[in-house]
């Protein structure tokens, strides 16, 4: 069986930097974002690290706000190395989908 | 300058009084477990925040919280342990001074109230005090097995939640036995006296020690706070 947490974490890494870079937001809005465009099975546990990798690696910077639910939120924003990385990674996705694309309608002999 | 650790660190403990009496050991096995990491305080706490955030908002939508993680509580925080900034040199020599020089004032300090130091102190204003072999393998057993302890205990925070009798019976007959041995060993070797020191000098030294690793800390705690902001 293919295993899918390789691909799904680099690509959904460069998701969430297009959410964050249309809007602040946060980790449960990106998330309903997410399964809203068919990633399904995405829970915010599965990108609460990638935020705080994301946020390591000084891509996003995250700042608590009050919300409306009661406990304070953190919303993120991109930061100039994230709007970086963003572009390389769609110029990146952009090569590499033509090609996958490509390989994966051969036709078995 | 008071530090701005222990403030996040009051913040979320009032933060958990909130959470149902489920969620609540959720999260104590989880942070617990980041405990056992090489995440820094000041990031462990913040994560801690988050996650009391999601837990939360997730009781107010009325769903669970492994709705809103899953139900891997363990994978999610070795994803953050993978992902988080991790200690450096520093801050882990500074973590493990604090508790060496906390956990050795105390015994020092508990060794002067329950020897004939304190008899020597009050009857007689002798500040003398007699280190003993016993005393020093007692303190180094003592602080050896709190860090074993404390190691143990964070490492295995989601299996020892689970209550297993077995697990349990034999945590405690292993803490008494050592314990035991501790008392035995500093009774036992009473008299092997190796030097006489002023009492006052080590005190002095490891009430400073405390509070210049403490400001160190705190100094630290500020700064990352400042950077984070």
């Amino acid at each position: 069986m293919f295993d899918k947490s390789q691909l799904m974490r680099g690509t959904l890494e460069g998701c969430i930097l297009k959410i964050i870079s249309l809007e602040v937001t946060y980790g449960y809005e990106i998330m309903l974002k997410l399964t809203g465009y068919g990633f399904n099975d995405i829970r915010e546990g599965t990108i609460y690290p990638l935020l705080v990798r994301l946020e390591k690696k000084d891509l996003i910077c995250g700042e608590f706000k009050p919300s409306p639910l009661g406990p304070s939120r953190k919303y993120y924003f991109i930061t100039k190395r994230g709007k970086e990385a963003l572009n390389s990674f769609e110029a990146y996705w952009q090569s590499i989908s033509v090609a996958v694309t490509k390989i994966l309608s051969l036709e078995v002999k | 300058m008071a530090n701005q650790l222990e403030k996040l660190r009051k913040e979320n403990n009032l933060l958990d009084k909130q959470l149902s009496k489920e969620n609540n050991t959720i999260m104590m096995d989880m942070v617990c477990y980041l405990r056992s990491s090489d995440l820094c305080d000041y990031d462990i706490e913040i994560i801690r925040k988050e996650l009391t955030g999601m837990a939360l908002e997730a009781q107010l939508r009325n769903e669970k919280f492994s709705d809103a993680v899953g139900d891997d509580y363990k994978a999610l925080c070795d994803e953050l342990m993978k992902n988080g900034r991790q200690k450096t040199l520093n801050e882990k020599a500074l973590e493990i001074l604090y508790v060496l020089v906390f956990g050795v004032g105390t015994l020092y300090l508990v060794e002067i109230l329950f020897s004939s130091t304190i008899i020597n102190i009050v009857k007689f204003g002798q500040f003398t005090m007699p280190i003993t072999s016993g005393f020093l393998v007692s303190t180094f057993i003592a602080v050896v097995m709190a860090f074993s302890v404390y190691n143990y205990f964070t490492k295995n925070s989601f299996e020892l939640s689970n209550h297993n009798r077995k697990t349990q019976i034999k945590f405690i007959i292993a803490f008494t036995v050592v314990w035991t041995a501790v008392l035995l060993i500093r009774v036992f070797m009473e008299n092997t006296v190796l030097w006489s020191v002023n009492c006052l000098y080590p005190a002095a030294f490891l009430a400073l020690a405390f509070v210049l690793i403490k400001r160190l800390e705190d100094r630290h705690a500020n700064n990352l706070l400042k950077f984070n902001r």
